[in-house]
Parts: C-alpha cells; sequence; structure tokens
C-alpha cells in the first residue's frame, strides 16, 4: 500500500491523500526528495496559499490524473492548442470564474503543470474570438487607457486583424 | 594353398586333355584404355579434347563429385568429330561442318 | 498576444484573488535567511518550515511592485520583451551573498591545512554544503521556475538556478584558494597507495565527485552533460604528468634488479591496478589518457628489451610469459610487428632443424618427414592459438615459416629440388591408402588426411604433388590395392576443396572408371554365361579413359594365340555396348595366371602378361635364345631382358651364365624343370628395377659397416692409452675423438665395445661396474 501524507489548508482542514498522488505537485515532490521521505509521517504540511475548497478540487485532479505519463520536453516546443481540452477536465473546470483563478494560482504554487497548463487554456478559451469590449465585460475589467493611447494600440495591432 | 591344390583336382577334366602343355593359362585380369575412335581429338568448338567433356559440361559437372560426364562425340558424314553438346549448339547457327563446311549430317554417335 | 499588459495589469487594478500580495523583501528575509541558516548549519528542518520558507519565497516572487508596471508598453511590435513583469532580482542577489559570506568564513578554516587534513576538510564540508545547496534549490523552486528562467531565457549573464548558483560561489570563495593544495594531497595520497599502503579513498573520490560537479558550462547553463574543464584543468592533467614519473622511475629500477619475466607480471598488474583506480575513485573519462599513459612508460619505452627477450622465451617454451608479453605488446599500436618477425624466423628455424635432426630417414620415409613437419607446426600452431590470441598477424607469421621450411630444408636441399616435399607428402598419403596390415582405423585415418592437408597447404608445388598422387592412386585402383573407397573418396574431395574441381577432376574420372569396369565386367561374364561358347579362361578387365590416368601407351607386343580369344570375344562386346570407341590394350599393367605341369608339383603361378608371354613359348621347346623369345614376342629386347632376369631369379629358367647382366640376345634360356616353392601358389611378378633401391640400401649399409671399424678404432687407440676407464668416459671420448668426421650414435658405440670384448680387446674390470681394461 501507499503511504499517505496529510496535507493541510489555509483554513486548517487536512487531507490525507496518497504521496503519488500528492506528488503531482512538483513543490511537494521536490520537498520530499530533499528532506527525505522517512520522517515522521504524521507530520502535517501546511499549505498556507490553498484553501480547503481549492485543495479538494486539486486533489480530486490530481486523483484522476495520477496515471498520466509525466510531462515530456517536447511538450515545451510543441505548439500549443487551446482546443484539446479533455472532456472530463471540461467538466471539471466548469465553476465560477473566481474558483477557476484560484485553480490557477493554487496549480502555480503547487507546481502542478497539468492543472495549470488546463485552467489557463480554459481563460485563453474565454478570450478568444471577443472584442476588447467583450473581454473587459467578462473579466470585469476597468479601461485604463486614454482614447489616444487606445488608437494608438489599434494602430500597433492593425496587422494582425481578420479583414 | 589348398584352394588351388582343390582347383587342380577339380577341373583336372579339362586339363588333362591338354596335359601334354607345360604351362595352362588360366586367369587374365586385363588393362585397356578407350578413346573416341577420332582423327583428331580436340574438338574443334570448343578446343577440349573429346576425351575430356566439353567446356560447358564440366562447368556444369563440378557441383557433382561423381556426375559421369556424358558429353558423347559426334561423327558427321565428313568424318569430322565433335563434342554433341558443341555441335548441337554449332548447327542452330550454320548446318555445315565448321572443318570442311560440307552439309552437316550425322553419321554415328559416340556411346 | 503576449504583448498585451493586461495579464499584469489585471489583478492589480481589480484588487484580484486572494494570493496576489504586495510584499517587500523585507517582510520575508528575516524569517528566510533564518531558514536557510538552518539548512547550512545543519539542522533538521521539518516539512512545514520547509513549506513555510518556499510560500515566503513564492509570495515575494507573486507580489505585484507598482514601479515595474508599464514598462513594455511602448516598446515596438514583435520586440516585446517578457510579458508580466517578474520579480526576483533583489532576492537572487542577497542569496547570492549570503552564499559568499559563508563560503569566505568556511575558508578561514580551511586554507592553513595540508594534506590529508584538508581533503578531510574539503571533502566535508564540500559533502554538506552540496547537501544544503540542494535543499535551497528547492525552497528556490518559484525563483528558479520564473525569474531566473527568464532572466537566462533572455541572455542575461551571470544569472544561474541557485543550486548553480551554489556551485559558482564554491568554486569562486573556496575551490579557487585552495585547489592547489587539495589536489596536492590527492596526488601524494595517490602515491602512497600505489606504493602499497592503504588509503581512505573517500578522501580520494570526495575531491574528484566535487571537481566534476563543479564544471559548469557558463556560456550555457542550462546545457545538458557534464563539462569537465575543472577536473581536467585542475586534475587529470597534473595527475598524468604524475602518474608518467612514477611509472618512469619504477619500470627502470625494476627493471635494472629483476629478470623482464618479472617485470611483465609487474606492468600487468600495474595496468590492472592503475584500471581499477579510474573505476573505483576517479572519473571514467580518465581511463583511456592514463591507460595510454602507462603503456607508454611501461611497455612502449621498454620495448628493445622485450624483443630481445622474446626469443629467449621462444628458445625456453615459455609459453605463459609469451602470451603475457604479447598482452602487453598488443597494446602499443603497431607493437606487433616485431615479435610477428621473430616468431617466424623461429619457427621456420625450428622446422629446418627438425628436418635436420632426423637426418636421412626423412629423406626416405615419408612418414617420418611428415610427421616432423607436423609436429613443429602442431606446437606453434597451439601457441599461437593460446598465448598470441590467435591473432591474424601472428598465424600469417606461421604460415609463412611453415612455407619456408616445408619447400626448403635440408631434405630438399638434398634432392636439390623443392619437388622432394610434395613427392614425400605424396608418398605418404599412399603408404595411409595403400593396403596393408598397418591401416588405421576409419575415424584415425580421416584424422591423418586431415594433417597431411595442413602440410599440403604450404607445398608450393602443388603440380608436383598432383602428379605423383594420380600416379600412386592409379596403381592402387588398378592392382586393387586401396584399403577403402570411401578414404578415397573422402582425400579426393579434400583436395578438390583446397585446389578446385580442376585439380581432382582427372583422380575422379579414375575413381568413377574402376566402377564403370566393374559393371562393365559382370555384364561381360553374363554375356559369355548366355552364349554357346564360354572362354576358357577366367577373364576380368578393366577399361579407363584415356587422358584421365598417368599410364604408358601401349608397348610393342604379340599378344600370345591362348589371349587372343579373350581379347576378340570382349572387344566385339565391347562394341555392341558402346560406339565409337577404340581400345588400347596395356598389357604391361595386364597380368595373370598360369598352372604349371612341368614340375614335380602343380604350381599356381601369379605372373604379368610379358612373363606369361615368355613362359608359354616353353610349351613349344624347352630352350630358347633370347633373340628367339624376342621375335616371337615382339617385347623391347631391354624390356624383354628385366622380364627375363626376374623369371631366373625366380629359377623358373635357367641361362649358361650365372651372372644375369652378362644375358646378351644369343643368350639360350632353358626352363628350369626342377623347379621348387613351399608354397604352391607363387607371386613372380615383381616389380622390375627394385634393384636401383636395393642397392641404394646397400650403399647405406656399407656407410654404417666403415663407421662401425672407424669406433672400434678409435676405442683401441684410447684404450690402448687409458688402460682402464668407466663407459661414460670412454664414450665421451669417443665422441670427441669422432665428432670432426660424423657424429656415432651411442647404442652403436655400445655394440662396438661388445664387439672387442668378444674378440678379446678389452674385458670388464672385475668388481667394479661399468669399467674397462684393455688387454695388451
Amino acid at each position: 500500500m501507499m503511504p499517505n501524507i496529510k496535507l493541510q489548508s489555509s483554513d486548517g482542514e487536512v487531507f490525507e491523500v496518497d504521496v503519488d498522488i500528492a506528488k503531482c505537485s512538483v513543490t511537494i515532490k521536490t520537498m520530499l526528495e530533499d528532506l527525505g521521505m522517512d520522517e515522521d509521517e504524521e507530520e502535517v504540511v501546511p499549505l498556507p496559499n490553498v484553501n480547503s475548497a481549492i485543495l479538494r478540487k486539486v486533489i480530486q485532479w490530481a486523483t484522476y490524473h495520477k496515471d498520466d505519463p509525466p510531462p515530456s520536453e517536447d511538450d515545451e516546443t510543441k505548439e500549443k492548442r487551446t482546443d484539446d481540452i479533455s472532456s472530463w477536465d471540461a467538466d471539471f473546470l466548469k465553476v465560477d470564474q473566481g474558483t477557476l483563478f484560484e485553480l490557477i494560482l493554487a496549480a502555480n504554487y503547487l507546481d502542478i503543470k497539468g492543472l495549470l497548463d488546463v485552467t489557463c487554456k480554459t481563460v485563453a478559451n474565454m478570450i478568444k474570438g471577443k472584442t476588447p469590449e467583450e473581454i473587459r465585460k467578462t473579466f470585469n475589467i476597468k479601461n485604463d487607457f486614454t482614447a489616444s493611447e487606445e488608437e494608438q494600440v489599434r494602430k500597433e495591432n492593425e496587422w494582425c486583424e481578420e479583414k | 594353398m589348398a584352394d588351388s591344390e582343390q582347383d587342380n583336382t577339380d577341373r583336372g577334366d579339362g586339363d588333362n586333355l591338354k596335359s601334354d602343355k607345360l604351362f595352362t593359362l588360366k586367369k587374365w585380369n586385363a588393362v585397356a584404355m578407350w578413346s573416341w575412335d577420332v582423327e583428331c581429338d580436340t574438338c574443334a568448338i570448343c578446343r577440349v579434347q573429346v576425351m575430356d567433356a566439353c567446356l560447358r559440361c564440366q562447368a556444369e559437372s563440378k557441383k557433382d563429385f561423381y556426375g559421369r560426364q556424358d558429353c558423347v562425340v559426334v561423327w558427321g558424314e565428313c568424318n569430322h568429330s565433335f563434342h554433341y553438346c558443341c555441335m548441337s549448339l554449332w548447327v542452330k547457327q550454320n548446318n555445315r561442318c565448321p572443318l570442311c563446311q560440307q552439309e552437316w549430317s550425322i553419321q554415328r554417335m559416340g556411346k | 498576444m503576449s504583448g498585451h499588459r493586461g495579464s499584469g495589469g489585471a489583478g492589480s487594478h481589480q484588487g484580484g484573488p486572494p494570493g496576489l500580495k504586495q510584499i517587500d523583501l523585507d517582510q520575508i528575509w528575516g524569517d528566510l535567511k533564518e531558514g536557510i541558516e538552518q539548512v547550512y548549519n545543519r539542522q533538521c528542518m521539518s516539512k512545514p518550515r520547509y513549506i513555510e520558507l518556499y510560500t515566503h519565497v513564492y509570495n515575494y516572487c507573486t507580489s505585484v511592485h507598482q514601479q515595474l508596471t508599464r514598462t513594455s508598453t511602448k516598446s515596438k511590435k514583435g520586440q516585446v520583451t517578457g510579458g508580466a513583469q517578474l520579480v526576483g532580482l533583489e532576492l537572487y542577489k542577497r542569496l547570492r551573498d549570503f552564499l559568499r559570506n559563508y563560503l569566505i568564513s568556511l575558508l578561514k578554516h580551511g586554507i592553513d591545512l595540508m594534506d590529508e587534513d584538508v581533503l578531510q576538510f574539503y571533502t566535508r564540508q564540500w559533502e554538506e554544503y552540496q547537501f544544503s545547496s540542494k535543499v535551497l534549490n528547492g525552497v528556490c523552486a518559484y525563483l528558479n521556475r520564473h525569474w531566473v528562467r527568464r532572466e537566462c531565457e533572455e541572455g542575461r549573464k551571470g544569472i544561474y538556478e541557485i543550486y548553480q548558483l551554489a556551485l559558482v560561489t564554491w568554486r569562486d570563495n573556496l575551490f579557487k584558494h585552495l585547489n592547489k593544495q587539495v589536489t596536492n594531497a590527492v596526488l601524494k595520497l595517490i602515491e602512497r597507495e600505489r606504493n602499497g599502503e592503504t588509503i581512505n579513498t573517500r578522501l580520494v573520490s570526495g575531491v574528484i565527485n566535487c571537481y566534476v560537479e563543479l564544471g559548469l558550462n557558463e556560456e550555457d547553463p542550462g546545457a545538458k552533460g557534464q563539462n569537465l574543464t575543472v577536473y581536467k584543468d585542475s586534475f587529470e592533467n597534473v595527475f598524468l604528468e604524475d602518474t608518467e614519473r612514477f611509472y618512469t622511475r619504477e619500470s627502470t629500477e625494476f627493471l635494472r634488479q629483476n629478470p623482464v619475466t618479472e617485470y611483465m607480471k609487474k606492468a600487468e598488474q600495474r595496468l590492472l591496478e592503475e584500471q581499477k583506480r579510474v573505476q573505483v575513485y576517479l572519473h571514467q573519462t580518465t581511463h583511456e589518457r592514463l591507460a595510454k599513459t602507462c603503456e607508454k612508460v611501461l611497455i612502449e619505452k621498454h620495448l628493445d628489451i622485450f624483443h630481445s627477450e622474446f626469443q629467449n622465451l621462444l628458445d625456453a617454451d615459455k609459453n605463459i610469459d609469451l602470451g603475457r608479453m604479447y598482452q602487453l605488446v598488443a597494446r602499443i599500436p603497431n607493437g606487433l610487428g616485431e615479435l610477428r618477425n621473430l616468431l617466424e624466423t623461429h619457427i621456420a628455424n625450428q622446422g629446418l632443424a627438425a628436418i635436420d635432426k632426423c637426418g636421412d630417414s626423412a629423406a626416405n620415409d615419408p612418414k617420418v618427414y611428415v610427421n616432423t613437419i607436423l609436429e613443429v607446426h602442431k606446437k606453434y600452431n597451439a601457441l599461437v592459438l593460446v598465448a598470441f590470441n590467435n591473432d591474424s598477424g601472428f598465424v600469417a607469421a606461421l604460415d609463412k615459416a611453415c612455407g619456408r621450411f616445408i619447400n626448403s630444408n635440408s631434405v630438399t636441399k638434398a634432392a636439390n629440388s623443392s619437388s622432394k616435399s610434395p613427392e614425400l607428402l605424396a608418398r605418404y598419403c599412399d603408404l595411409l591408402l595403400k593396403k596393408s596390415s598397418k591401416n588405421p582405423e576409419e575415424a584415425e585415418l580421416e584424422d591423418t588426411l586431415n594433417q597431411v592437408m595442413v602440410v599440403f597447404k604450404y607445398i608450393e608445388d602443388k603440380d608436383v604433388f598432383q602428379k605423383f598422387y594420380s600416379k600412386m592412386l592409379a596403381k592402387r585402383l588398378v592392382q586393387h590395392m586401396s584399403a577403402s573407397d570411401d578414404a578415397e573418396a573422402s582425400m579426393i574431395s579434400k583436395l578438390k576443396q583446397a585446389c578446385g574441381f580442376e585439380y581432382t577432376s582427372k583422380l575422379q574420372r579414375m575413381f568413377q572408371d574402376i566402377g564403370v569396369s566393374k559393371d562393365l565386367n559382370e555384364q561381360f561374364r553374363r554375356h559369355l554365361t548366355n552364349s554357346a561358347e564360354p572362354l576358357d579362361i577366367d577373364f576380368s578387365i578393366q577399361v579407363l579413359s584415356s587422358g584421365s590416368w598417368p599410364f604408358q601407351q601401349s608397348v610393342t607386343f604379340s599378344l600370345p594365340t591362348e589371349l587372343e580369344r579373350s581379347v576378340h570375344r570382349f572387344t566385339t562386346f565391347y562394341s555392341s555396348q558402346h560406339s565409337g570407341r577404340k581400345l588400347n590394350w596395356l598389357y604391361n599393367m595386364s597380368k595373370g595366371e598360369l598352372h604349371t605341369n612341368c614340375f614335380k608339383n602343380r604350381y599356381t603361378l601369379q605372373a604379368s602378361t610379358f612373363q606369361m608371354a615368355v613362359l608359354l613359348q616353353y610349351n613349344g621347346a624347352t630352350m630358347w635364345t633370347i633373340q628367339q623369345l624376342h621375335d616371337a614376342t615382339q617385347i623391347k629386347m631391354d624390356f624383354l631382358l628385366q622380364v627375363i632376369q626376374i623369371l631366373l631369379k625366380a629359377k623358373l629358367l635357367t641361362a649358361a651364365t650365372d651372372d644375369e647382366t652378362e644375358l646378351t640376345p644369343l643368350s639360350t634360356v632353358e626352363l628350369f624343370t626342377g623347379y621348387k616353392n613351399k608354397k604352391l601358389r607363387v607371386n613372380i611378378n615383381m616389380q622390375m628395377k627394385t634393384e636401383l633401391k636395393v642397392e641404394q640400401e646397400t650403399t647405406h649399409k656399407h656407410i654404417e659397416e666403415d663407421r662401425k671399424l672407424l669406433i672400434q678404432a678409435a676405442i683401441v687407440r684410447i684404450m690402448k692409452m687409458r688402460k682402464v676407464l668407466k663407459h661414460q668416459q670412454l664414450v665421451a671420448e669417443v665422441l670427441n675423438q669422432l665428432s670432426s668426421r660424423f657424429k656415432p650414435r651411442v647404442h652403436v658405440i655400445k655394440k662396438c665395445i661388445d664387439i672387442l670384448i668378444e674378440k678379446e680387446y678389452l674385458e670388464r674390470t672385475e668388481g667394479q661396474k661399468d669399467t674397462y681394461s684393455y688387454l695388451a
């Protein structure tokens, strides 16, 4: 049987997780390698930057993906696509915007590349095909450009606009 | 020794007829050499002795240790002789004796 | 897409989700530094503490710094750098300073240490530092992943991942000041080990590991694989110089005091030790250069000594030492050439000496000759196989040497012809393949024939072998003297394999003819049985293809009427079987049997056809002149004389003259009615011209008799002077006196002493063993 590890969310909830699943997080994996595994197994690992709701989601994602092949070097150089999200991940990410952003932060903090990729792709899909005004509306962003600044930006980016 | 004495008594009858002869011939192990009865012992087509197989047959029999070379000689009406193998290829091109230019027709075959 | 500043600005303007705070370095540095010190002091660290430190770095790096926004808005399209502004430089600087300060103070503890102390210090500190730096690297993973990575991607020099930073800092602040004394201490330790001491190899391997790890590729920190410049520059080069010096001195010293064979063992052992040294505590890449260095000073520099020793070892058959020398010299490029030359000359000389030693027996006894050659070949073939690893160059040397001594040696020189070797080899084959009481078992024969092929391979005049072989094969076949058809076929196929179809085609044809003749006789016998008139003699025949057999065409001969009918009947039969063929009867090869009715007993004479023809003449009269016999038989006169000589010798005929050599055409030869023989079946068909051989043997016998007389004279002279002498001394003096004329064999000397005792020149001294006294 795989040993477990106890992870504690910022709001104090403790999750007992299979070590192999926890190692989806490179941060946790590196820590275990640096400090050695044979130490006190009861020791709780606090994750002060992740709350219990998000940590639960993260563990859920990691459990589902535990048998994925590790990301290879090639993936770095390969052209990124945004239309290759699996149906499980798409369902998993049908969440409100706030949760989505918190998942991104957690993936970044815990260094879980797969989760970071899929969450960022989801955001990218939300932006795709929208006008600046629509994007601002979607993400609730205030326009802080002056009229002349905006004109300048439009001119600079004219070349890539679809005709 | 005993055998030879036995022999003598067995054949007593026959010997008695010639008993006046001091020596009688009993046995002869002869050795003879055969060759083709030809005027020229080289085949004018392949330039190999007719006693030997022609070049083509030699090449083929190389594979076979005991391969008896059935490469016989053929005589034309003109009395010239060649390897049969060589001649049968020759007549396909030219139906004349390569030596005397007479029309080729087989007189006899070696066997 | 990435050029839009929105991604950086989003959080700040919206107040964003929790986690994006603004944090100053000073807010976290205090606690972070405390944690890092904990790491470098090798204090135990808990997981919560580790995560805490990681979170400090994360929070700092993800915090938003107002002053850094909007820096890229004005840059031109397509050239926009970065995207999000990443924070880290300040933290990076503080980490670098921390490491630098840590090492500067560490150096103070080590700078005055020497030898093993400095190694203890250096390796322990390095090990701990390396471990701690790995933990630090983990804690700073976020910094590495984003800020450092971005800096490197943008081509900034001098920025490393934190672990690499730790290495660079070690190199610049500790290694740089300590490496000379550390390397020196390592070399001293290695020298002590070479001198037989046991050392703590972990001290060496610790240093080596450190040097290897320090080999960073500064131009491209992300490049894969190690860069060994530090290891090579600061250790390997000096180490190799040191090694060369050490072994130059040692090998010269050792060779001055020990035999070369001992030196080779030493060198072999040293090479092995150095190979192990690399495995145990050096970097694997050193293996080749170290081996080259050692080979140069341990072997290459002493090649001359090796070469002269090689001959000694060959002379003494020291195969193990020879093998060792081969293994050593083989390491030197092109080093083996001289050994190969020496070996070739040696084998050739050994072969010549072996044949020389056999003396006349080699020339007269094909078996001795061939076996002598084979023994030399076998011995050196085994040497090449085992000691020289069947190295192709040495195999070639063996072959060349064998070719040399087999084709030109004392036997061939005495015969004044290199064709003596093929002749003797062919005669040996005849001995093996001819029916005799000594024919070996099938398997043994096959083995011996394979041995024959070993020698055959080296024979230059293979055509001479073929001539002799075919002559003897023909005789074996026609006279039904082959010991085994299988063995004959096997030998022909070996020759065919070695020399090709052409070489053996006639041999094969001969073999076939015998088979065909067997069938032919069968058919002829059946033909006779079926015909009304059987032949009155027991007739058989062998019909051979002309051109394939090494027989002379027929000689003049008038066939006796008794044989005419057989010839006629068979010729008719043969023509019915074949066409276009003519038969040429080889009477000189034919033979038969006669019954006699003129002597006291009835004999069966096995005789040649010519003998039969002559004897049958005596059915008409009991006395003939040789000229009359010639007229009747048409046998050539000189030939007829030989035939008659044999009949005279067999005492079937008598001549007026006793001396057979004085026969003339006018001599009369009479039937000797008093002929007697113990056997009733007598073979009078003797080989003609055997006289020559007999004469040769008698000359040999004469030489031996003359030598015996010389030995006896010498013994008498010596004993006359010494009066009393021990056996050993007598033999020694005889050998000494006669050495200028020939080398007497000891058993012959013994025989001569016995003769002289019998003749009462000498007597055995009473009461004293092995002592002779001279009798006046």
